[in-house]
């Protein structure tokens, strides 16, 4: 199995960033909405959340679709 | 605004009120589908297929709304789950693991384009060398094979799926490498800084 320079490149600044999450992507799920709502609000994020944010920034998949959920938060009632 | 209890209660209702509150549900998260995938050209019958599946998964998980937010913040990220795995599994379809990893396959909004070359520095290419030894002895086959399919761009759960497992799996396989090669450097005296600085161009 052979990897690419610019693949070892990508895979070094992953290594670098790389920390402990105890956190997956169910477990993410589950909190996500609420994570969600603090942040619209502009509240500090709570000491619990720092799971849900360690886990958006090691998992590729989970901050995408966090992206593309806070897109459709902008058409709920959140008063 | 509707609140959060009174959504489930309705949800949980029998007759009238259920599909009345079904209803008003799928219309909220039609709403938020369209506008969340307006730049990937979804239509409507894309967000009403995606409602009418996360309404399922919605209501078969009443039980696990704590309501920590609103019923229909909740919702409406089951939702977008729900919407971005269909993407990802239309987008990947035809697509086995081997061509991702040997980058035959077209990649999913990654933008790569970056092709290291000789210009490299003597610094960041015994970087790359030393990597590649530790990819080899520290990380199992499995590890190995997860990390080249990401990086080929393919999503976590496409990988899962090509794998017969499932997304949290593959998840911990990715996460388990990325700390193992980052405690091979740090045993070897390599910092994660100084990783950070050479692929920087510094050091």
């Amino acid at each position: 199995m052979t990897f690419s320079n610019d693949k070892l490149h990508r895979l070094l600044e992953m290594v670098a960033e790389a920390k402990e999450d105890l956190m997956d992507c169910d477990g993410c799920l589950e909190h996500i909405a609420h994570y969600a709502e603090v942040h619209l609000q502009g509240l500090s994020p709570r000491e619990k959340f720092a799971e849900v944010k360690l886990h958006l920034q090691s998992c590729p998949c989970c901050k995408d679709e966090f992206e593309y959920f806070m897109q459709a938060m902008q058409t709920l009632d959140l008063e | 605004m509707v609140a959060s209890m009174n959504w489930v209660e309705r949800l949980n209702a029998e007759g009238e009120t259920r599909e009345e509150a079904i209803s008003q549900l799928r219309v909220i998260l039609v709403r938020g589908i369209l506008k969340s995938f307006a730049s990937r050209g979804v239509d409507n019958a894309f967000a009403e297929d995606i409602a009418q599946d996360a309404l399922l998964r919605i209501l078969n998980s009443l039980d696990s709304f704590e309501g920590r937010s609103r019923f229909t913040t909740w919702a409406m990220a089951i939702a977008v789950r729900t919407a971005v795995s269909e993407l990802r599994r239309r987008h990947f379809r035809d697509v086995s693991l081997e061509q991702v990893i040997h980058g035959e396959n077209n990649t999913l909004d990654l933008g790569e384009t970056d092709v290291r070359s000789a210009e490299d520095s003597i610094d960041r290419q015994a970087l790359y060398d030393q990597l590649r030894e530790h990819i080899e002895t520290d990380l199992t086959e499995k590890q190995k094979t997860v990390i080249q399919a990401l990086l080929g761009g393919m999503p976590v759960e496409n990988i899962a799926d090509r794998m017969g497992t499932n997304r949290n799996a593959v998840y911990k396989m990715m996460h388990d490498a990325r700390l193992k090669l980052k405690q091979s450097f740090e045993s070897s005296g390599v910092s994660p800084e100084e990783i950070q600085s050479i692929l920087a161009g510094g050091a």
